[in-house]
């Protein structure tokens, strides 16, 4: 082996040093490797020149840097600081502009960070990265299909690039402690692998093992750090305690450290038990599989040996494994599909549109103000400063403007991401964000900002600034000396920009509006007292899972006897008024079955969109729903024969057009496939049923999101969902929505209601225990959070649409100056003058307003904002009211020119 | 008016008017390492040799090159007049700044 040194560290070290020095310093160090070679051995000489070639081309890098930074004896330090002191000088611009940018990047950089952390988190465990999951992909159907115990066995036995495979299922289960605690974990039936593969140590006890997943071996589990804290309350010696985990006693052997929630933040583990039977192939019971690369390994060499087992699997089981193909990806990355792609794509797009929006905008307004320079900046010209000191000037003072707002945009994004994260997790009424989840900005993100941010200043500082400083100097130093503005010239740009950011607020500013009003507007203030109900799920997790159908069918009858047992003991407490199941909190849902009224058969059938509530016999009343038509549903319809509904007002407002639907059949027709998993339960597709009453709408109901048609039907229907299927022979528990009507003062009734409910049952559980209010408020602080990020986005617009227009206003009068004087002076009547002044302004507004218009009227009209068409006047009448306002100032100042003065300078 | 010379600046000049037949990189930081006896920044050296040719204090020319160092050729180096005589002003303004202090001290430092 020769001594030369490591081909590519020499290259690098080539790379990074300048032409006139290159061969001198890269020859010194191959004669230096060489001696060295002979005297140190290889790995000692291959260090040193590593550590040589990182220390010699960084202080390269950095003389070059700093060369970059300092020329002719002045440096960027300098510029820099006189950029600020012009901030400081007009104190409007930089508001104005500081303003639009900070908010532009704060909207864009934390759209963008929310989607990217959505999409591909990171996991915050040692080389996460290389952690990955398994499935399959159904090569005809699409879609993905979750790989199953049988693949879990084979995989581990034959695929070589991946180590520590295991499989998880997750559920919510109810935690009753040997103390009388209780709460609910979020569980993970997991293979005790899992624990290796995180490479995290338990904070106390042990985590599982191999051994623990033998079905003789005793119950056992390790908890979350805040399960510990919050159901064992913090017990320093939990080791060994009996908790019952959905009835079942179990010890518990480990705990686990803090923001550890493998694999999506759970806060309980328990080992994975398989049945040998599980592991045929046509009837493995299918789960979540995971595994680490294999050192060596990438995903490439796991997904070519995952293929050989996939033709395999399909040549030996055909029926099973014919049309599935297995995939590997990395473990965190949530959705690999296009359009999860084109959400980030577009996120990042509108971020950029709003960026250029206002940075467009800023740039108006800064060549504006060079062109109020223009005679500093020919002075400077004649006296010897080149094109391009002045061009870095006006550069350097961009930056400090958009440097500085993007920092503080960056903050805000930073300050919002924690809050929205949770906001977001909340609504989708998920118990906390996922694992690896995390409120930091991005290195990917940072740079992106940075990189446009940088963009940014050159389009702000240097396009303007080579225009005003292209051509000669002495037809602008004539101009100047001879009193008028300069040679500049706004093109049609600025035209278009102005119409365009017009026409942006008029589309823009009554969705807000209306966006606003429905979210800080009168729903606030409801008559219903929300704070007197109590809602909470109830739910049932199986000691042993029931497996055949008709044991599912015993345990869901069971379930359905215990909640009414349930219902029934709440109702005897004296605190309480009332209560009553349904399927679900109405207004929390927010998809909506298609529905067919089909009358009496004699019209034609009228076609909408409802959502449907399955409710038991007290449901109505305790809400207070007045029946205004027809009857009520007796306790005969509440079978699951029954076929009889009642309908809401707003569903004979909204579905019917006002038609009396008392008598009349309505129809579920065939339903989208992709409404499958919604949390709607619907009766078969085909299904008639007969309406019997119309409620007024209970405003329990209408309390989230905006009054919705509603179809009440027997409680009875359920379960007839899909989600009833699960993982790892763990069929989704059923659960229901509980409603408790409490007397006013009768205190915290929380705590007793998970007393009432072990009392009935152990395996019963209770989660999201709140009240109305409770349940409702992440909805209604989502609204409003997205009612602020749109009445922001709409208020800069609207401030860039008036500031610009207050700046092509004082621009046009001070190139008019002298003009309007003379025009003064030879007596030309005031308003002609205006009106001349105003003209171009006018047009400029109205082609905005028009073109808004267009845009929004088909929104508005659509039904997206209820008083859309009125703010859409008030925004159009407010905008050009502004607009004009913004013309006075100039308009006065050119009128108050005295006309010997405007003379005399000629 | 050219820039005095900082501590680096004059023991890199001084290395080379000490080398024995062609100054470059590798002999120059040998030098300073031999007479010093503290181990070199072989990037200070190279950075520090830029610099000073900037600024005129010293000039350099191309070697042949040679097969045991890759086929590159060496970096030569010469103090120029103006670098003696700003070696020589470094080393009056030193001794100038030592002078007049107490003789024991002077001596217990050396």
């Amino acid at each position: 082996m020769s001594a030369s040194p490591p081909a590519l560290l020499r290259r690098l070290l080539e790379r990074s040093l300048p032409a006139e020095v290159r061969d001198g310093i890269v020859g010194d160090l191959d004669e230096v490797y060489r001696g060295r070679w002979s005297r140190s051995g290889a790995a000692g000489t291959r260090l040193w020149y590593a550590g040589q070639v990182l220390a010699i081309s960084s202080r390269f890098a950095a003389e070059r840097l700093g060369d970059a930074l300092s020329f002719r004896g002045s440096s960027m330090g300098l510029e820099l600081k006189l950029g600020l002191r012009m901030l400081v000088k007009y104190p409007m611009l930089t508001l104005v502009g500081g303003i639009a940018i900070t908010v532009a990047t704060a909207i864009g950089v934390g759209a963008s960070e929310f989607v990217r952390d959505l999409l591909a988190p990171e996991l915050p465990l040692e080389e996460g990265h290389r952690i990955v999951r398994l499935y399959h992909i159904d090569s005809e159907a699409g879609g993905s299909v979750a790989a199953s115990l049988h693949d879990l066995e084979v995989w581990r036995g034959s695929v070589t690039s991946l180590q520590d495979l295991g499989a998880y299922a997750t559920m919510e289960q109810g935690l009753l402690s040997d103390r009388g605690e209780a709460g609910t974990v979020s569980l993970a039936r997991i293979s005790a692998s899992a624990f290796r593969l995180t490479r995290v140590p338990p904070y106390l006890g042990r985590f599982l093992i191999e051994s623990d997943e033998r079905p003789e071996a005793p119950p056992v589990v390790v908890l979350g750090h805040g399960a510990w804290q919050t159901l064992l309350g913090g017990d320093p010696d939990p080791i060994g305690r009996t908790v019952q985990l959905g009835g079942t006693p179990t010890t518990v052997v480990g705990v686990m450290p803090e923001g550890y929630g493998f694999p999506q933040m759970q806060n309980a583990w328990v080992p994975l038990r398989r049945d040998p039977a599980d592991i045929r192939p046509e009837s493995a019971p299918r789960a979540a599989l995971f595994a680490r690369l294999a050192p060596g390994a990438t995903l490439k060499s796991a997904q070519a040996e995952l293929d050989i087992a996939g033709r395999r699997a399909a040549a030996d089981f055909p029926e099973v494994y014919g049309r599935l193909r297995p995939q590997v990806v990395g473990f965190a990355r949530r959705a690999t599909d296009a359009q999860s792609l084109l959400l980030l794509s577009g996120v990042r797009l509108l971020f950029i549109f709003l960026l250029v929006v206002a940075v467009a905008n800023v740039a108006t307004l800064v060549f504006a103000r060079t062109v109020m320079r223009e005679g500093e900046i020919a002075v400077r010209t004649a006296l010897g400063a080149t094109r391009r000191r002045i061009v870095l000037q006006l550069f350097a003072e961009a930056l400090v403007l958009v440097g500085g707002s993007t920092l503080l945009g960056m903050a805000l994004a930073r300050l919002a991401l924690g809050r929205i994260g949770r906001l977001f997790f909340t609504i989708q009424q998920a118990p906390q964000p996922p694992f690896g989840w995390n409120d930091a900005l991005s290195p990917t993100t940072v740079v992106y900002a940075i990189v446009l941010a940088f963009v940014g200043a050159l389009m702000i500082g240097v396009v303007p600034a080579l225009k005003a400083t292209g051509g000669a100097v002495q037809p602008r130093l004539g101009q100047l000396s001879s009193g008028g503005g300069g040679g500049l010239r706004f093109g049609g740009m600025w035209t278009v920009v102005i119409v365009l950011q017009v026409a942006l607020s008029v589309a823009f500013l009554p969705l807000a509006v209306s966006l606003a009003g429905t979210a800080f507007g009168e729903r606030v203030t409801v008559t219903f007292p929300a704070d007197e109900y109590v809602t909470a799920q109830l739910g049932r997790d199986p000691a042993v899972p029931p497996r055949t159908p008709e044991e599912r069918t015993e345990f869901l009858e069971r379930s359905r006897q215990l909640f009414e047992e349930v219902r029934e003991r709440m109702a005897d407490d004296p605190a309480v008024r009332g209560v009553a199941l349904a399927s679900g909190l109405s207004a929390m849902n927010h998809i909506l079955a298609p529905v067919e009224f089909v009358g009496d058969g004699s019209g034609l059938p009228l076609s909408g969109r409802s959502r449907i509530l399955l409710i038991d016999r007290w449901y109505l009343d305790l809400m207070n729903a007045t029946l205004v038509a027809g009857q009520p549903l007796g306790p005969a319809d509440f079978t699951r024969e029954s076929r009889s509904v009642v309908v809401n007002e707003a569903f004979v407002q909204t579905v019917l057009g006002g038609r009396n639907p008392v008598g009349g059949q309505l129809r579920f027709p065939e339903r989208d496939p992709d409404d499958e998993e919604s949390i709607v339960e619907t009766p078969a597709s085909g299904t008639s049923v007969v309406v019997v009453g119309v409620v007024r709408n209970p405003e329990i109901d209408a309390f989230g999101p905006g009054t919705h048609p509603v179809i009440y039907a027997p409680l009875e229907w359920a379960p007839v969902s899909p989600r009833a299927v699960g993982l790892v022979g763990m069929p989704q528990a059923p659960a229901t929505q509980l409603f408790v009507h409490i007397r006013p003062g009768s205190g915290a009734l929380g705590s007793r209601l998970y007393g009432m409910v072990a009392a009935v049952d152990p395996t019963l559980r209770l989660s999201e225990v709140g009240t109305a209010a409770d349940a409702w408020a992440p909805v209604r602080r989502g609204e409003r959070m997205g009612a602020s990020i749109f009445m922001a986005a709409a208020a800069i617009v609207l401030m860039l649409s008036v500031a610009g227009i207050y700046s092509l206003m004082s621009f046009t009068v001070s190139r008019r100056t002298r003009e309007i004087a003379i025009r003064t002076a030879v007596g030309a009547p005031r308003a002609r003058i205006v009106s001349v002044v105003f003209g171009r302004v006018a047009v400029q507004l109205l082609a905005g307003v028009a073109l808004g218009g267009l845009i929004a009227v088909p929104v508005l009209w659509d039904g997206v904002a209820d008083e859309g068409p009125r703010s859409l006047v008030i925004v159009s009448t407010l905008l050009l009211g502004a607009g004009l306002a913004a013309c006075l100032v100039p308009v006065r100042r050119a009128l108050a020119i005295e006309p010997a003065a405007a003379i005399k300078s000629e | 008016m050219p820039q005095g010379l900082g501590e680096f600046e004059q023991m890199v000049l001084l290395a080379i008017l000490h080398v024995k037949g062609e100054a470059y990189g590798v002999p120059i930081v040998e030098e300073i390492e031999r007479r010093t006896g503290r181990t070199v920044s072989r990037a200070a050296v190279y950075v520090t040799l830029r610099r000073l040719e900037d600024r005129g204090v010293i000039a350099s020319w191309m070697s042949e090159p040679t097969g045991e160092r890759g086929g590159k050729a060496r970096r030569c180096v010469r103090v120029r007049p103006e670098g003696i005589d700003l070696l020589r002003e470094s080393r009056r303004a030193m001794e100038s700044m030592w002078g007049d202090l107490d003789p024991g001290f002077v001596e217990g430092a050396s």
